[in-house]
């Protein structure tokens, strides 16, 4: 290249240098912008600074003051930080960002080297669109902001923040490990030795979904087999999984999660459905009914017909069902997904998770005792009249299959407990066919019954009409 | 203010040397102005630079030439610590104005690259000399190691080719960016006279052409 071309090349830059020196709008740039190369577009910034105008060239903000201090010491780590100069030639780090990612794209050699040749002058700079607010074509006021710098972002280090974030994940494991409720940091050594066994990919799993729902004391222990000096007694695994299952499911079912679902029984649709459905008006009913009976001095007939109504509810599909086996005692988990595998019913996962008590309560087992409570009494004083004994084993078994809710269990008048028991005591002959042929020949009452009816305060039809609708529910 | 004492002397030294550099040079500076002494220049310009008296900008200095009052040279003094193009610009404009083409910047810690090359673009119509203030502490020419140099004028320099029948290339040569040449501000083709003392002749002469 001649001496002359070469000045003239040189002069060009200058000239970019000098254009872009004031502020100017994007396309200008954009034209400018082949006759940098690194060291010029430096020079640039330099010469921007200098004006005290932002470094970015299509920037019309003033570049923050320059700071006196150069050195940044870190007592805690021990490190010693340069300040960025380079950011004070700017007004903002995103125009410093800004001016890096051009600087990135220009070319390395200057143009009196390359000459205007084509590859260099068609160069497509890609050059973003961010700084609308302060450009120049835009008609704004601009509006000379004095800079705030945070001290933070001046520093050229950076610390590893994701390594130490990592260990102190490793360090909560830990501690779900050892505690499970200790949530506060403690010593760091053990986190050296620890080496990752192909378990732990299923553990960082379940912690990743813990961790996006915050439940770390649901932390499964899954680390048996690492460091033998902490003493982590390694609680049975498949208790941990049926929680981790739970939290899952809690987090999926969160709706239904109030309410406390019984053990998995071959249908429990109908129970649900009950359950959700019409529980609270029919307690209300209940109650409403309960308090007239007490305001109109009971006529027996609304007793009756109270009684009727409850034992409606009490007495479902399932219960009839468990009457018809003979009311034998569950067989368990086992026999309840037999059936149900039987049944052909897909087992929802709601079902397959062994659900734990809520509030260290089975609601469904309270409820049962609170029932037998209430009817206790009542219940002994027919067993005396009919000089009979220990059929409390059947009463139990027969309402354990009842669906109970909290308006059906207690707050009885004495003679709806009376007449409740007679129709339960008709169910629980039904279930022994001893009894049955003692006190209900040929499904009528005998006149023993009657006798204790009376004394019950219950007259002939009022027996009948209930003996006949317990037979009724059950079948 | 301690801080004021020592900028007002250096202000005072840089001011004394560019008068004398300038004198030297052939232009017309009075001579109580190169004598002046401390006190005086404080009198005159004030003693506080933190507070702008004298601010850099007072010190601008305009002298004619001995021979030609037309050519006339400024001598600046900016505030900026480091000039950019934009000093330069801004310079030029003041010296297009009052139509004067040469002119001294004496710059406080540096110029960008940018800057030095467009004094180099404006060289032939404008002559833009720039020192730092550090080199204009001291005058170096009244140092006992530098020789007495005397810049020829074009008619001596044509006697003197003729009298040794050369070409000017063939003189020995002394580089622009000498500081002897930088305090005479001397162009490429002049010829300095250096006169030096020497123990077997008295003294001895030579002549450096400018590349």
């Amino acid at each position: 290249m001649s001496i002359p071309a070469h000045a003239e090349y040189r002069r060009k830059v200058l000239n970019a240098i000098e254009t872009l020196t004031e502020t100017v709008t994007r396309e200008q740039l954009v034209k400018w912008l082949p006759y940098f190369h690194v060291a010029s577009w430096d020079e640039l910034i330099e010469e921007r600074s200098l004006g005290n105008s932002c470094g970015y060239p299509l920037c019309a903000r003033p570049s923050r003051p320059l700071q006196k201090q150069r050195y940044h010491i870190d007592r805690q780590s021990k490190k010693i930080y340069e300040t960025c100069r380079d950011r004070d030639k700017f007004c903002s780090d995103e125009c410093f960002d800004l001016s890096a990612m051009l600087r990135e794209q220009l070319f390395d050699e200057p143009l009196w080297m390359t000459g205007e040749i084509p590859e260099r002058m068609n160069r497509y700079f890609k050059v973003s669109e961010n700084t609308g607010a302060y450009m120049v074509n835009n008609s704004r006021p601009i509006i000379a902001v004095k800079p705030q710098r945070l001290p933070t972002r001046g520093v050229e280090v950076v610390e590893e923040k994701f390594v130490a974030k990592m260990s102190d994940l490793r360090v909560c494991e830990k501690d779900a490990g050892s505690d499970e409720d200790a949530e506060e940091e403690d010593d760091m050594p053990h986190v050296d030795e620890y080496e990752k066994c192909p378990d732990d990919d299923i553990f960082l799993d379940a912690v990743q979904r813990f961790v996006t729902s915050k439940r770390t004391n649901c932390l499964p222990k899954e680390e048996k087999g690492e460091s033998p000096s902490e003493k982590v007694p390694p609680p049975p695994r498949r208790v941990e999984n049926e929680e981790e299952k739970l939290a899952r499911l809690r987090k999926k079912y969160s709706v239904k999660d109030g309410k406390v679902r019984g053990p998995p029984i071959v249908e429990p649709r109908a129970l649900i459905e009950r359950n959700g459905g019409g529980s609270t008006t029919r307690a209300k009913e209940t109650t409403k009914a309960l308090g007239s009976c007490e305001f109109e001095k009971k006529s027996n007939r609304s007793v009756v017909d109270f009684a009727k109504d409850v034992l409606k509810e009490w007495i479902t599909e399932e219960c009839r069902s468990a009457l018809r086996m003979g009311c034998k005692t569950t067989g368990g988990d086992v026999e309840s997904i037999l059936l149900s595998y039987l049944s052909g019913q897909k087992i929802s996962d709601v079902d397959r998770v062994a659900m734990p008590e809520v509030d260290a309560v089975d609601v469904e087992k309270r409820r049962h005792a609170i029932l037998l409570q209430s009817l206790g009494p009542v219940w002994q004083e027919l067993e005396a009249k009919l000089k009979i004994s220990s059929t409390n084993q059947l009463l139990a078994r027969l309402t354990a299959n009842f669906s109970l809710n909290s308006g059906n269990i207690t707050g009885f008048s004495k003679m709806e407990l009376r007449a409740l028991v007679i129709s339960l005591w008709r169910i629980v002959c039904h279930m022994n066919t001893e009894f049955e042929d003692r006190h209900f020949p040929e499904n009528c009452p005998s006149q023993e019954f009657f006798a204790i009816a009376r004394d019950f305060g219950l007259d002939m039809a009022d027996c009948e009409e209930l003996v006949d609708f317990a037979v009724l529910v059950i079948n | 203010m301690a801080d004021d004492e020592l900028e007002t002397y250096r202000l005072w030294r840089i001011r004394k040397t560019v008068l004398q550099m300038v004198h030297d040079r052939g232009y017309l500076v009075a001579q109580e102005e190169l004598d002046q002494p401390l006190e005086t220049f404080k009198e005159v310009y004030g003693d506080r630079p933190s507070e702008r008296k004298p601010g850099r900008g007072d010190l601008t200095i305009l002298v004619a030439h001995n021979d030609d009052p037309t050519d006339q040279m400024f001598v600046f003094f900016p505030e900026d610590t480091k000039i950019g193009i934009k000093t330069i610009k801004a310079i030029c404009q003041q010296m297009q104005e009052q139509t004067i083409s040469r002119a001294i910047i004496v710059v406080q810690t540096g110029m960008t690259p940018s800057a030095k090359q467009s004094i180099g673009d404006m060289a032939p119509k404008y002559t833009l000399e720039h020192f730092l203030e550090a080199e204009l502490m001291v005058n170096i020419t009244e140092h006992e190691l530098v020789p007495e140099h005397v810049v020829m004028t074009s008619e001596e320099k044509a006697e003197l080719l003729a009298r040794y029948k050369l070409k000017d290339s063939q003189l020995p040569r002394i580089q622009q960016s000498d500081p002897v040449a930088r305090y005479f501000g001397l162009r490429r083709g002049q010829v300095v006279k250096i006169i030096r003392p020497s123990e077997t002749a008295g003294r001895y002469i030579t002549y450096r052409l400018v590349v």
